[in-house]
Parts: C-alpha cells; sequence; structure tokens
C-alpha cells in the first residue's frame, strides 16, 4: 500500500508508516507535485527516507504557478502541454525531479481525461511517456505512465478497448499509475465500474505490466485480488475515493455541508459515520479495534486526524494479509477476507440502527465482481 | 512469367562498380533483389523502385543500425543510383542462403516442432524491434528466410514499412500499409498498425504454414471482400482449427488463437509469446 501523503500533516501520516513497520507491514510513501500537494513534495520526501518504497507522484493538475503562496514545480506551474515539444519538456522536467528526490520509480504527469475526449487525447500523455522511458537513463528505476482518467473509459467498453489496445502498445517494461475520478462516491458499490477496473487490472496484470491505482482506498484493496501491484490511500476523504462529481462536498450555490467522520470498520471493510460507529460499538459481539490510534482515540484524542490514522493503518494490515499470499492465490485470499467480513457483519450489524443501508452492499458487490 | 528488373543492371552496376558478381533474385512490391559478391562476400542489394520511398529507407537504417540479432537481417549501407532521371535508394545488405518461409513451405509441410521453433525465432526478432517501438507491418512468409533451411533460424527481413512509434508518421491514416491477406483487423480498417499487429500477422503465418490454408479464406474460396474478412476475424466460428494437422494441432490451437485475437490488446506481446513458444520448446507439449 502506497500512503498518500498531504503536506500539512505529513507527521500524522508519517506515524501510520512508523506503526506499520513496527508491526512489520511494508508501505511505501507517495509524495504528490499535484498544485494542492506542491509545497510538500521534495522536503517531504527527504524526510521520510526511512519509509521505503518512495514515489512521487508527477500530477495532474497543471496551470497554477503557487499554491499557498508557494512556487508550484516547474512543470505544473505551466498550462497543460498541448504538443510533443512540450510534453517532452514536461515529462522531462518531472523525471529529473524525481531523480533528484532518489524515488524509487518515475511517474509522468497527465492531466484528466473525459470519455468525451476521445482517443487522441488518451494517446498523449501516454505517448509522452512513451518518449520519456525511451530516454531514461540507465540508472533509471522503474518508470510509470500515469493516467488520470474519468470513470467511464472503465465502465463503457467502446472506451475500454480503445484504453487497453493504446496501453498493450506501451513498452513492456513501462508500468501504469491509473487514478480513476468517479462519479460517484461509493464506487465500492457499484458492479459496473468495479467490473470494468477489474477487467483492466487482469487485462495489465495478464501482460506482465505493474498497475498502480492511485487514490483508490478501499476499492485498491480489492483490486488486490486482479493483481494490481499497489494502491494508495491517505488520511483524507478523497485519498480514498476521488469523486469528480463532488460526492459530499458543497453544490453550486449551496453552503458547504459539515464534513463528516468517518471511521474505518476493518472488519466490516466499509467506513461508518461517526455516530454509526458508535451504534456498532455499543453490540456485545463488536470487536473494538486495538490499535495505537484508537487507544489515543479512547482517551480523548481528537477524531481527525485518530480515526483517519486508524484507517489508513487498519487498511495497511488488511493488505498485507493479502499481499502476504503469492500473485496466483490473491483472489481466494481477498475473497477470504470478504467472507470474514460477511460473517462479522451478520454478527454486528443487524441489532444496530444503521441506515440508509444495513445491508452488507458492498460485500455482496464484491462477492460478485470478483 | 519469371521476374524482371524494373531499373537495369547497368545501372546497379554504377552504383556498385566494386561488385564481381551480380545475379537478379526477385521483384517485390517496392524492389527489386540482385544477390551480387563484394569483397569476396555474397550480399544483396535491393534496389527501390519507388523514388518516393527514401524516408522509409531512412527509417529502416535507423531501425536495423541499433539491432543485433541473429534473427533480423544485417543492413550495412544505403547508396542511390541514378536512372531514368530518377534517384534510387539502394540497400545492402546481409545474404541469407535458405528458403523463405513460404518456400520452404512449399517444399514439405513443417511439422509442428518446426513451426513452434521458427515462430520462436520471429518473435525473438520482433522483441528486438518491439522493445525499440518499431512495428514491422509485413510479417509474412515471404519475409522471413530460413538460415540454411533450418526452422529454427528464421530471419526476418524487409523492414521497408516500418513503423517508429516515436517519430513522426510517414503514412496519413486513414491507410493500409502492409500486405493485406496479413494485416490484423485494426490494419484492415484503415488504422495505424499497433505493435500487436505483428503478432497477428504472425499468428495468420503460423497458421498457414501449419495448414496450408489462410485462416480466413475458406476453402477454394479465391475472393473475399474486406468486411467479410473482419467479420470473420470476429467471429467465433473462425479459423477452423479443424485444418491444423495432427498431432499437436491441441497445442498449436493454444499457441496461435490467441495471437488471433480481435483487439490488440487481447493478444500476447511478442515477449509473452515468445515465452511461451520456449515453454512449448522446453517441454514439448506438442507430443
Amino acid at each position: 500500500m502506497m500512503l498518500h501523503q498531504p503536506y500539512q500533516r505529513r507527521a500524522d501520516l508519517l506515524a501510520v508508516g512508523a506503526e506499520l513497520a513496527a508491526n512489520g507491514v511494508g508501505s511505501a510513501l507517495l509524495g504528490s507535485y499535484d498544485n494542492v500537494h506542491a509545497r510538500g513534495v521534495g522536503e517531504d520526501i527527504r524526510q521520510a527516507v526511512n519509509l521505503r518504497p518512495l514515489l512521487a507522484d508527477a500530477g495532474w493538475r497543471f496551470g497554477r504557478a503557487t499554491s499557498g503562496g508557494v512556487a508550484t514545480a516547474s512543470w505544473v506551474a505551466r498550462p497543460e502541454p498541448t504538443n510533443n515539444a512540450t510534453w517532452d519538456v514536461a515529462v522531462a522536467e518531472a523525471a529529473a525531479a524525481q531523480r533528484t528526490l532518489g524515488v524509487d520509480a518515475i511517474m509522468t504527469p497527465a492531466p484528466e481525461i473525459h470519455g468525451a475526449h476521445g482517443r487522441a487525447e488518451l494517446q498523449k500523455p501516454l505517448e509522452a511517456a512513451r518518449r520519456g522511458f525511451r530516454n531514461r537513463l540507465p540508472t533509471d528505476p522503474p518508470w510509470f505512465a500515469r493516467l488520470t482518467l474519468r470513470d467511464e473509459w472503465l465502465v463503457d467498453k467502446r472506451l475500454r478497448t480503445p484504453l487497453l489496445n493504446e496501453i498493450s502498445n506501451l513498452p513492456d517494461d513501462l508500468g501504469v499509475a491509473l487514478h480513476v475520478r468517479w462519479r460517484k462516491d461509493k464506487p465500492e458499490t457499484d458492479e459496473d465500474l468495479l467490473g470494468g477496473l477489474k477487467h483492466v487490472a487482469l487485462a495489465l496484470a495478464g501482460d506482465d505490466r505493474p498497475l498502480l491505482l492511485l487514490q483508490s482506498g478501499l476499492v485498491g484493496w480489492l483490486s488486490l485480488a486482479w493483481n494490481v501491484a499497489a494502491f494508495s490511500a491517505g488520511l483524507s476523504n478523497a485519498s480514498w475515493v476521488d469523486c469528480w462529481s463532488g460526492g459530499g462536498g458543497a453544490k453550486p450555490g449551496q453552503p458547504k455541508p459539515p464534513n463528516i467522520k468517518w471511521y474505518f470498520e476493518p472488519a466490516l471493510l466499509r467506513r461508518f459515520r461517526d455516530d454509526e460507529h458508535d451504534d456498532l460499538a455499543a453490540q456485545a459481539a463488536y470487536q473494538a479495534c486495538t490499535c495505537r490510534f484508537c487507544a489515543a482515540l479512547a482517551s480523548g484524542a481528537a477524531w481527525v486526524p485518530a480515526a483517519q490514522q486508524h484507517g489508513l493503518y487498519t487498511l495497511g494490515q488488511l493488505t498485507s494479509t493479502v499481499a502476504a499470499a503469492p500473485a496466483a492465490q490473491r483472489r481466494q485470499a481477498v475473497e477470504t477476507v470478504i467472507r470474514q467480513a460477511e460473517s462479522e457483519w451478520k454478527k454486528v450489524v443487524p441489532r444496530a440502527p444503521l441506515s440508509p443501508s444495513p445491508r452488507p452492499v458492498h460485500l455482496q458487490t464484491w462477492l460478485r465482481v470478483l | 512469367m519469371p521476374p524482371t528488373p524494373r531499373i537495369p543492371v547497368d545501372a546497379v552496376r554504377r552504383a556498385f562498380p566494386e561488385l564481381t558478381t551480380i545475379e537478379f533474385l526477385d521483384a517485390g512490391g517496392q524492389s527489386d533483389v540482385w544477390k551480387v559478391a563484394i569483397d569476396g562476400k555474397t550480399e544483396i542489394l535491393r534496389v527501390l523502385v519507388k523514388a518516393t520511398e527514401a524516408g522509409r529507407v531512412a527509417r529502416e537504417m535507423a531501425a536495423l543500425s541499433s539491432i543485433d540479432s541473429p534473427h533480423v537481417m544485417r543492413v550495412y549501407e544505403v547508396r542511390e543510383l541514378e536512372h531514368d532521371e530518377a534517384t534510387h535508394k539502394v540497400v545492402r545488405a546481409e545474404f541469407i542462403d535458405g528458403p523463405s518461409l513460404a518456400q520452404a513451405s512449399q517444399q514439405s509441410a513443417p511439422d509442428v516442432a518446426a513451426v513452434i521453433a521458427c515462430a520462436a525465432g520471429v518473435l525473438r526478432a520482433l522483441s528486438e524491434l518491439h522493445e525499440r517501438d518499431l512495428v514491422h507491418r509485413d510479417i509474412k512468409p515471404q519475409n522471413a528466410i530460413l538460415r540454411g533451411g533450418d526452422w529454427r533460424r528464421p530471419v526476418v527481413l524487409d523492414l521497408g514499412y516500418i513503423r517508429d512509434l516515436v517519430a513522426p508518421p510517414l503514412t496519413e491514416y486513414p491507410a493500409r500499409i502492409g500486405t493485406v491477406q496479413f494485416m490484423a483487423p485494426e490494419q484492415l480498417r484503415h488504422e495505424p498498425a499497433v505493435l500487436r499487429s505483428d503478432i497477428y500477422a504472425l499468428g495468420i503465418t503460423l497458421f498457414l504454414l501449419s495448414s496450408g490454408t489462410h485462416p480466413f479464406v475458406g476453402i477454394g474460396e479465391t475472393q473475399l471482400e474486406v468486411d467479410e474478412v473482419l467479420r470473420r476475424m470476429e467471429a467465433e466460428d473462425w479459423p477452423d482449427w479443424v485444418r491444423l494437422p495432427s498431432p499437436g494441432a491441441p497445442a498449436l490451437r493454444r499457441f496461435i488463437e490467441p495471437m488471433l485475437a480481435y483487439e490488440p490488446y487481447e493478444r500476447p506481446s511478442a515477449r509473452k509469446a515468445l515465452a511461451r513458444a520456449e515453454g512449448l520448446i522446453a517441454e514439448e507439449q506438442w507430443r
């Protein structure tokens, strides 16, 4: 699992990495040159060298020269590349910056591509990655072509097929870092979305092409069943589910709704609101988490970041359980965890007044898709 | 009627005054091919009959200069000759003593072991090309020669249609580049060839070598519309796998069928297909 690093709460995230390492769970640190986090990536990654592998996402939001009053990385600051020459400069600068950081993989940048953009737009970042990869240095770590796609590229076969054809035409040793922007804030219960992701993941695994799923949280964990190489999640909601339609955020013309306080129940493989969590915790069969972050919560620590740290830490543990299985048995390993969660759900949830859905819809969906 | 050269021998001699013997071999779609002796070595000269192919020759030379493989024909130099007020490129290349796959299969049908061994050799060549983002675009039985007549030692030649995925395109699409009978669905649809278009062409080639028939042409059929070929390529009841020879047909089918997948991403990469071929050879799984 790659720990998706924010800028402002770096110490909170590194505490999760340290706790995972202390418990023998491997994880990677993923910094980001994306505008929001642009201030952090260089210095933070240098300070976190004990948390390896290190990766630095080259980003996808172009055209902002500053973030929080601080200059962004050069290729992020310029407008989105429009031709081979500007693309090549962006990829070269991103690669050079990552080399300077001493990362364990090099990732190319890529703007968000909607289905309506079509295949020609899809080709631009991929072909730029191909050219960059051809000019790679002998000492470079593995390269990954980033793709930032709206979820229709996975769901609609008329888009998914050209997507896979373009990817399969890349050099064998060029991996793919896929950042899916979902139209729903609960992609984990959408069979079509997950089915499309499965198709893509299995196609790449069949080619032995490593696939990283960025900002994918629980969906990323589920995708380990289809042999994705790694996924990222962080403390923020968007690092678990990146939803372009806004999800629970502000709607145009309306005030921003209050932030939801989420708690991840690792035994049930779902996040619950804090009040729902309280209901669950009151059940006799409920087994409270014993992680260090939950202990802090019980001692009165603030919900943020302790509950977020617990979520990320336990997701890391779940990942470790599945990743320990050989590739050919990962699907089975994921299914075992899901069936355990289903069983746990029956013990704990029916007696809790949860809304809106007391049924384990996500688990049932996953078992159908697996 | 035997093929005749379109550029006269005198013009070729003027461009290569050092050659001591010269013998006309063949006239292809793009070039005349001569067998010559230079400095005591037997080589070939490929004279491009169309003056407009200069860009392709430069690309072919650039591509081949980076490859040193026993399965890819070596190219030494390019010169120019003048004929009828036109300038023609002449490619001087390695002479490979042996029949083409087409000729060898007509002499005697290869068994499964020979077909798989030949496939492995061609796939080694394709792996070298694809690793450099080069699409051959004209894989067919006429474009590979068996060194010394050995099915284990095929050499891929004629890289005149090569497409460098990184370089600006020489072809304006929609267009069809290559040999229609060996084109992948995407090429037949006038789309650019991709790396795995070569894999499709190899799949057709292997089926043809094994069965003596084209996978998408029925017995006795002489003319087919492209739309009908495309329909058959997508249909589940084509090709007719019963045409593959026994013993070894099941193994051969398992090897060839993925290469003939309609969508490029469903076909194996050259590297992956080579691993499968080597696995089959090591375990003699067709027996």
